[in-house]
């Protein structure tokens, strides 16, 4: 099978910047006081994961907040750049991402106009957008809602037409950030549908969710992150088990799960 | 990066060129034919003392990036100071022109500094030496020149759609929508005509028509520096969840300005030209030409204050500043003509100058620019595209980490 993606010792760091240098007010102050100054923390998001991830693969990527999932799917998706390591990824892929919520929606925009706005961050031409345009409609239900400014939508269905033109772009690695977390079941039914049959097209799916079900609905293979490592990559049982032993552990022990968004 | 023997070789054309230069735009006319034995006998003087600045400040040496941008800002301005006290040495205070030798420092800089730009954005590559050609390394990813401006065909779609929505969102809610473009104009020219005819008189004829060009101009050039310090900061959402080539973000900006721009000239330029009694001449054909320049040169400023806010905030409130002071040292308010003669050429070289000067030769004169704008205009708006580019370009990895 050839590789899709390959991570070879990869790491991420980041900077975690207390007191922002940013602002010249920071800068003067810090000539005269030292705790004024900006303290630079190091933050290794990922250490030294190594994964091969072939094409037509759909691998759930599990782990508590902070594990550095989202930051591996953000590589993956050439949005940060890897401190060290390499990340190799297939030349001229497509790569879908569904990593926030609506994300390059404007809430006074309607939902036709948004659509081929968001559409053409992904590169599209008007008339691949056009083409494109009823799938999207139809796929996501909200026929009756195009021409209404999205600032009245829900968050479910901010969802639903994200993931709609998501699905409808027709990536080559897709990538999904807990795009479960709203929406209602019948959405959640589709898109799992949707998936399975990407999966069956050859698609290659990158998969971070919190939910047991969705990852065995979808996925053949799971990563298991734990403090930016990679603990566990194999079958999706034997995953699970592994996160809940993990997850359990932690719990026992009394170490709450801090919550880390990078 | 090691440079070749020739760099200092083309280093010291362009001193004596740009030394040259300086003095033709300082003494337009017959008074450059006075004055030119003596830029002659200096010129050694010149070129001696700015090769010697920029090789004792280390732009000779093992530097890249940020570090040799700033030694050669140094090195330029040394050398610059060191000619002009030479030349006093040699020749007395009245040798020395100091207009001339602002200008020789200026075009010098921007010529240094944008032709080792212009090498860097060539050379760099999209990936440094891929082991299989099937991949791409992340690690080594890299955005370069050609490729950004490949992308802005790609995503031509996505410029349009954004210049619309900014268009849009302007003027959705509002009952005369785009009316309200003209009524800021038009309220000005009444102004205009009310302060210029009652209160500061002057006796220039269809002086509003004159400062209507610099004016029109002059707000298309800093609500597109204005907007674009928050192209990349406010674009953050977007930023941290799509790829695509930053850089259309500013340029997004720039061209959303343009377009109302255009429209209020569209507009305004006809009736202007009927009222005031202009007549059609064959150098308004040049307008587009300068239009572009000033197009080039808006670019470039976008793209650094775009990259700069991202790391430094305070760049919006020193803009504001520098926009104040710059307003002022703009022939717009004022013609060119008015000014002292030994400041004309400092006001002459400030960054806007070139365009609006033009834009006032070509349309209140109807004259064919003079040759110093044509040379302040091309360096300004090359060495601005270039630089800015660079600075983009090579910020780019990190900006979305500073949000």
């Amino acid at each position: 099978m050839d590789p899709a993606i390959v991570a070879d010792d990869l790491s991420k760091c980041f900077f975690l910047r207390h007191n922002r240098a940013g602002e010249l007010k920071v800068r003067f102050l810090g000539l005269f006081e030292k705790q004024r100054r900006e303290q630079i923390e190091q933050f290794w998001a990922l250490r030294g994961v190594s994964t091969t991830i072939g094409h037509g693969e759909a691998v759930g990527v599990i782990g508590r907040n902070g594990s550095g999932k989202s930051t591996f799917l953000k590589l993956v998706a050439g949005l940060h750049r890897p401190t060290s390591g390499r990340l190799l990824v297939s030349r001229g892929a497509r790569i879908g991402t569904m990593i926030e919520l609506g994300v390059g929606f404007h809430g006074e925009l309607s939902g036709r106009e948004n659509v081929f706005l968001n559409a053409s961050i992904h590169g599209l031409g008007r008339v691949e957008i056009e083409a494109l345009y009823p799938a999207v409609v139809s796929y996501s239900g909200l026929e009756h809602f195009m021409d209404v400014p999205l600032k009245n939508y829900s968050s479910g269905m901010h969802m639903r037409l994200g993931f709609a033109i998501a699905a409808n772009l027709d990536p080559d690695i897709l990538l999904l950030d807990e795009i479960f977390a709203v929406g209602d079941a019948d959405f959640q039914q589709q898109s799992v549908r949707t998936l399975t049959e990407f999966r069956a097209r050859g698609k290659t799916i990158l998969f971070v969710s919190h939910s047991p079900e969705s990852v065995r609905a979808i996925c053949q293979r799971v990563l298991v992150l734990e403090h930016g490592r990679l603990m566990y990559d194999g079958g999706v049982g034997e995953g699970l088990d592994f996160y809940a032993r993990l997850a359990s552990g932690y719990q026992q022990s009394g170490m709450s799960s801090e919550k880390l968004s990078v | 990066m090691t440079g070749g023997r020739w760099e200092p070789l083309l280093d010291a054309a362009l001193a004596a060129a740009c030394y040259l230069l300086a003095y033709r735009i300082r003494f337009a006319g017959p008074l450059f034919g006075d004055f030119l034995p003596y830029a002659i006998t200096a010129l050694p003087y010149v070129v001696v003392s700015q090769m010697a600045a920029l090789a004792a400040c280390g732009v000779y040496g093992r530097t890249t990036g940020i570090v040799r941008l700033r030694r050669l800002g140094v090195g330029t301005a040394a050398g610059t100071a060191a000619a002009a006290a030479v030349v006093w040495l040699a020749h007395g205070p009245t040798g020395v022109s100091r207009a001339a030798f602002s200008a020789d420092f200026l075009l010098f800089a921007m010529t240094t500094i944008g032709w080792r730009t212009a090498r860097v954005l060539g050379r760099t590559r999209a990936s440094d030496g891929p082991d299989d050609p099937a991949m791409v390394d992340r690690a080594s990813e890299r955005q370069t020149l050609g490729a950004t401006l490949g992308s802005l065909v790609q995503y031509r779609e996505l410029v349009r759609n954004l210049v619309l929505k900014d268009l849009k969102l302007k003027y959705r809610g509002s009952v005369l929508g785009f009316v309200w473009s003209l009524v800021n104009p038009l309220v000005m020219i009444g102004v205009y005509t009310l302060a210029f005819t009652y209160i500061l008189r002057n006796s220039i004829e269809g002086f509003v028509f004159f400062l209507m060009l610099g004016t029109l101009a002059w707000s298309f050039f800093a609500s597109s520096a204005t907007m674009s310090t928050g192209a990349i900061v406010d674009g953050g959402s977007l930023m941290k969840s799509v790829t695509f080539p930053r850089a259309i973000l500013p340029i997004a900006t720039v061209l959303f300005n343009l377009t109302q721009y255009l429209l209020t000239v569209l507009v305004f330029l006809p009736v202007m030209l009927v009222i005031y009694r202009v007549p059609l001449a064959p150098e308004m054909l040049l307008y587009p030409v300068f239009l572009l320049m000033q197009v080039l040169f808006t670019i470039g400023v976008a793209l650094m204050l775009a990259a700069s806010t991202a790391f430094f905030r305070d760049v919006r409130h020193l803009l504001e500043i520098a926009l104040a002071i710059l307003f002022w040292l703009t022939p717009i308010l004022y013609p060119i003509a008015q000014v002292d003669e030994r400041l004309r050429t400092v006001i002459l070289l400030s960054p806007l100058s070139p365009f609006i000067v033009a834009y006032q030769q070509i349309f209140f004169y109807g004259q064919w620019p003079q040759l110093s704008l044509w040379v302040v205009g091309m360096t300004y708006a090359a060495g601005a595209f270039v630089v800015g580019a660079w600075l983009f370009l090579s910020l780019e990895d990190r900006l979305v980490e500073q949000l």
